[in-house]
């Protein structure tokens, strides 16, 4: 059987203990900065879904306010009327000019039947009809004024459809206002300072609409980045391939955490919210990206500190105990030891002295005791062998 | 008669000659022994038991043949 000093076992405890000590307390270093990047995701989100909010309805507030000034207009009124195209363009250029240098590069005036008359930024296209825009079915179907998001086929569009009345009050046509969200994500990262990738699905989009759209942009053609979404605007790039088009499904109405990732030695944390046309129907989403480094390393700092703190701690404590244990016991029944082992030698006179009261003196005590014995005995029989040597 | 004896006493011998601490040796021998040294006189009995376990432990602890 392999025996253990007491030394080494009560080192062993102690490094065990404070081993045991230390991973416990990094298990709970880590539970908060879980718990840390958990409130921040969803700060972040929360942060980025008001933000949304606000600019949208800001938007489409501006575009409501603009689509009302065109329908209300008299002469754009009889000039729609009358079917006069080329008037109503030439009447509405200045305007047109105008809105668009605020951003709203979308003016167009349909019939009853949502067929385009008119395109202020495209004059010479007409005669499609816009009827699967759900903003513009929208508003067929209720005659009233609606705005929202859409996803066309072109891609993401802001826009309000607004009905058109002759003076009788009957629906003629329908004007729509709109503008695109490319920039979108450009203005939210300007008020929050977090990235945003506004994804959308290539279902509602036209493959070729989409490619003649980048290349006259002289944006890169990104229609095969992903299977079944594409990216509308962006503040960094896209990661990886699948992942997106996982996280986008089924995303509740708050959106989602997504938990933290790791590129090029910064660590995010990552969210998405999902982006609904006027109807309610999903048709992308907004992922956020924020960054929390800093929290990161100041995890790892705290984390590394206790592995240092565990490893000076274990030395001293070691080095402390050892000295102590050897102090108060292990010199001291070393002590005693040597004296029985002397006494049993023959050097009888060597006395056991108590040393102190606690455990170990006692033990030193029952020793001078079991040699005051030990010794009568043994004289005892030295001088019985004496007197039988003598008789014999 | 005297065997042990006489083993007691080279043991004794090789003790003195290399200068041993005399008391803390024959006390480690009596340990592995189970008996004292000081109690092997010229007429003790010649325990073969006894004349083995002494020359087993000497020859242990001093690393000497006997």
């Amino acid at each position: 059987m392999k025996a253990f000093s007491i030394k080494t076992k009560v080192l062993f405890v102690l490094v065990c203990s404070l081993t045991l000590g230390a991973i416990i307390q990094i298990g709970l270093v880590r539970d908060s900065y879980e718990q840390n990047v958990a409130m921040v995701a969803e700060s972040a989100l929360t942060s980025a879904q008001r933000t949304f909010d606000s600019l949208k309805a800001r938007q489409l507030s501006s575009l409501a306010l603009a689509s009302s000034a065109l329908a209300n207009v008299d002469a754009v009124r009889d000039l729609f009327q009358k079917g006069d195209r080329d008037a109503l363009y030439a009447y509405l250029t200045p305007l047109f000019n105008d809105l668009k240098s605020r951003e709203i590069p979308v003016v167009t005036f349909m019939d009853r039947d949502a067929t385009v008359f008119l395109r202020l930024h495209v004059p010479k296209n007409f005669g499609d009809s816009l009827e699967a825009v759900t903003t513009v079915r929208k508003t067929m179907q209720t005659k009233e004024v609606s705005a929202g998001f859409d996803l066309t086929k072109l891609g993401f569009s802001a826009g309000s459809c607004r009905p058109i009345r002759d003076r009788e009050g009957s629906v003629i046509g329908y004007v729509v206002i709109g503008g695109f969200l490319d920039q979108f994500v450009a203005t939210m990262k300007s008020q929050t300072s977090d990235d945003y990738i506004l994804m959308g699905y290539k279902s509602f989009v036209d493959e070729q609409m989409y490619r003649n759209a980048r290349k006259a942009k002289g944006q890169p053609d990104t229609w095969d980045q992903f299977a079944s979404i594409l990216v509308f605007g962006k503040t960094r790039e896209a990661q990886g391939t699948n992942q997106y088009e996982k996280d986008l499904q089924n995303v509740p109405a708050e959106g989602r955490v997504l938990g933290s990732v790791t590129v090029n030695d910064r660590t995010f944390v990552r969210g998405v919210f999902p982006l609904q046309d006027a109807t309610g129907t999903a048709i992308g989403g907004i992922f956020v990206e924020h960054d929390i480094t800093s929290l990161y390393k100041g995890m790892q700092r705290v984390q590394n500190l206790a592995i240092v703190v565990l490893i000076v701690l274990t030395v001293l404590l070691s080095a402390a105990i050892t000295v102590v244990l050897n102090k108060l016991v292990f010199a001291r029944l070393k002590r005693t030891m040597n004296i029985v082992t002397r006494v049993v030698g023959g050097e009888f006179s060597q006395k056991i002295v108590a040393t102190s009261a606690d455990e170990v003196g006692r033990l030193e005590e029952l020793f001078e005791q079991f040699r005051t014995i030990f010794v009568g005995l043994v004289d005892e029989m030295t001088k019985q062998q004496a007197e039988d040597d003598d008789k014999s | 008669m005297g065997v042990l004896f006489n083993l007691k006493t080279k043991v004794d011998k090789c003790i003195d000659e290399k200068k041993l601490d005399a008391a803390a040796v024959r006390g480690k021998i009596a340990l592995q022994t189970g008996f004292i040294l000081s109690l092997i006189t010229p007429t003790s009995a010649d325990d073969p038991v006894k004349i083995e376990k002494l020359r087993k432990a000497a020859e242990s602890i001093l690393q000497t043949k006997f």
